[in-house]
């Protein structure tokens, strides 16, 4: 068959595409990022955003076909491309499916440290009355088994929970001997500085894990976190060995926080964790609570330096992984699994609605109820805007099915904020009405003051810019971290 | 028809044509300055629309600002032009995320399994 005779045969190219919902951010001042309703991306040019929002693209042209298959247009009537997307939006919210999953139980304010950056209001060891009692651990627990969810992480912290053991061991004991069909893992927030080996055995035989804080090597940890003796790190490190040794190298996962010390050594907390044999790292920024507010003068900065220190730090990992070293950043790699997959990832902070109470819940050691540990924090230092009620005075469907919930929910929905309705980065982000009631003087918040926005926008933007300039090399590395391993080969994965 | 003079302070930035922008592409766009200015509107005539700014650092406000308004409140307009475009498709897609039945192809609900309307039970040999 002649070439003539072939294209004579081609139908005639259209224009009577419909558009798909999208939303568009300019990266640069002729590359615009798509986005589309759940999330799936595409880098054009200004002129093929042009022809697409004025139906001047032509199914013969090679973006049509891109256009079509990420779901940003399609061909006049298709329904199919309504049912996919439709999938998988129910997949990005798929977090909502069995209400609250994460009870955190304040089991003291009692600690023996004195961090700088403290969101908790803390009290000295000896302090007793600020211990959560058998009657109030009984009564949160009995809120938690009456939850719809079927798999519950029930995490205990303080002031320092090992500080109360006792009521660690009731809860989980009582758990154990009971009849529920529910699926819980549990973990301890602790500074591990008073761990017995008892304590392990009995983690171990629960198979509880530890969440410990590591902010660097040891002048940076200790001048963030002192205690009496001054040896937090040391305490830390000797924490981090026992851990391993009885309950696995999975038994054990750390934190740092970042203050303005910790803005000058990024590189330096990286070789920590990694000298400690951690596979990932979390770095984040101080929160508006507690302690940090009133030591702000010391350890505050603005967002800018922030993000400047993140991306030192993300790029130094970025180097690390390319010479075969694995380690991921774990808020990239939150961002990334929603960047570059349909699903959910559970975390509470970057959830739409938010996950203040629908998603997590805090039991204080008083028996008082919160919507999150910031609104409990909050409550300590005097302001109970987000109590959701008390385990003895209230019951589960006035605690959860209360206004405060409700109006947090509301407040949460990026999808009808100002300033996120038209957001590109809408999809990957969040809202917190907390945070926006503590910074900004409503649960609504004022986004282009808003620091979690700022703090949001400058990192997603900056994980498409790598992806969209440096992808070839960095997108194994990427993809690697959403499975929790080494970079494989990869080929034909598209961005 | 004259708009209300704005306060002291603030410098005009632009005036422009609602049936060109529309609204509420120029209120998201001015949404979107408050970080670096404070604003004020003021409705010229029917179909005109001014904006005052003052710089909240106190600083003159420049071309550069200017020339970012201008080119965002496009945006917005093509923004808003896509929203309302796909509005009907959009809440279709997010109401059948969250729906037990299928609401785009009721049939597969309705459908008597006799018939086969997928033609499921089809053979391809």
């Amino acid at each position: 068959m002649s070439r003539s005779s072939t294209q004579e045969k081609r139908p005639p190219a259209r224009t009577d595409y419909e558009l798909l919902p999208f939303r568009f951010m300019r990266m640069s001042s002729n590359r615009v990022l798509l986005v589309n309703e759940v999330g799936e991306h595409l880098f054009v040019d200004n002129a093929i955003l042009h022809d697409l929002v004025t139906h001047q693209l032509r199914t013969d042209e090679s973006h049509y076909s891109d256009l079509e298959g990420k779901h940003f247009l399609r061909n006049p009537g298709s329904m199919l491309p309504v049912e996919l997307l439709a999938t998988k939006y129910r997949t990005k919210k798929s977090f909502l499916s069995g209400f609250t999953r994460l009870h955190m139980f304040v089991v003291t304010l009692r600690c023996d440290h004195s961090c700088l950056y403290c969101q908790v209001s803390r009290v000295s060891p000896n302090m007793h009355r600020y211990d959560m009692s058998i009657a109030t651990a009984d009564r949160a627990l009995d809120l938690l088994l009456h939850s719809n969810a079927e798999d519950i992480k029930i995490e205990f912290q303080g002031g320092e929970p090992l500080l109360n053991f006792d009521v660690i061991r009731h809860i989980v004991g009582r758990v154990a001997s009971g009849t529920t069909m529910k699926r819980i893992e549990y973990v301890i927030a602790t500074n591990l500085s008073n761990l017995t080996d008892e304590m392990l055995d009995f983690m171990k035989h629960h198979r509880i894990t530890v969440s410990t804080s590591l902010d660097g090597p040891a002048n940076v940890h200790d001048t963030n976190r002192p205690r009496p003796g001054g040896n937090s790190h040391e305490l830390t490190l000797n924490g981090i060995d026992r851990v391993r040794h009885a309950l696995g190298d999975e038994g054990i996962s750390a934190l740092m926080t970042t203050t303005r010390l910790s803005l000058s050594h990024p590189k330096e907390i990286v070789d920590e964790y990694l000298g400690l044999g951690f596979k990932s790292i979390f770095l984040r920024p101080t929160s508006p609570f507690g302690f940090a507010v009133r030591t702000r003068r010391a350890i505050g900065y603005d967002i800018k330096e922030f993000l400047r220190f993140y991306k030192e730090a993300l790029d130094y990992i970025l180097e690390l992984n390319m010479r075969g070293v694995y380690i991921e950043e774990t808020y990239a790699q939150i961002i990334l699994t929603k960047i570059l997959t349909p699903y959910a990832t559970g975390f509470v902070d970057l959830q739409s609605p938010s996950g203040a109470g629908i998603g997590a819940v805090a039991y204080n050691y008083d028996g008082d109820v919160y919507a999150s540990d910031e609104s409990r924090m909050l409550a300590e230092m005097g302001d109970k805007m987000f109590r959701l009620g008390n385990v003895h005075q209230h019951s589960y469907d006035a605690i959860f099915g209360g206004e405060t919930i409700r109006a947090l929910a509301f407040a949460s929905c990026n999808e009808s904020l100002p300033g996120c309705y038209e957001c590109a980065f809408q999809a990957y982000c969040g809202g917190d009405g907390v945070r926006n009631y503590v910074t900004q003087g409503d649960i609504i918040g004022h986004r282009p003051t808003s620091d979690f926005c700022q703090k949001n926008m400058g990192i997603i933007r900056h994980l498409f810019n790598l992806i969209d300039q440096d992808g070839d090399k960095l997108m194994p590395i990427f993809l690697s971290w959403l499975v929790g391993g080494a970079p494989q080969a990869t080929t034909g994965i598209a961005a | 028809m004259e708009g209300i003079e704005p306060p002291e302070g603030y410098v005009r930035l632009a005036g422009m044509d609602t049936s060109v922008y529309g609204l509420e592409a120029i209120f998201r766009t001015c949404y979107k300055f408050t970080d670096r200015v404070y604003l004020y509107l003021s409705r010229r005539t029917p179909t005109e629309v001014e904006v005052y700014a003052r710089a909240r650092d106190g600083a003159m406000v420049g071309e550069e600002i200017r020339g970012d308004f201008l080119n965002e409140l496009v945006d917005q307009r093509v923004r808003s032009d896509v929203a309302k475009e796909t509005i009907k498709v959009r809440e279709l897609l997010v109401a059948q995320a969250f729906a037990e039945a299928n609401l785009i192809d009721d049939a597969t609900e309705i459908a008597d399994y006799r018939q086969d309307p997928l033609g499921i039970g089809k053979s391809s040999v």
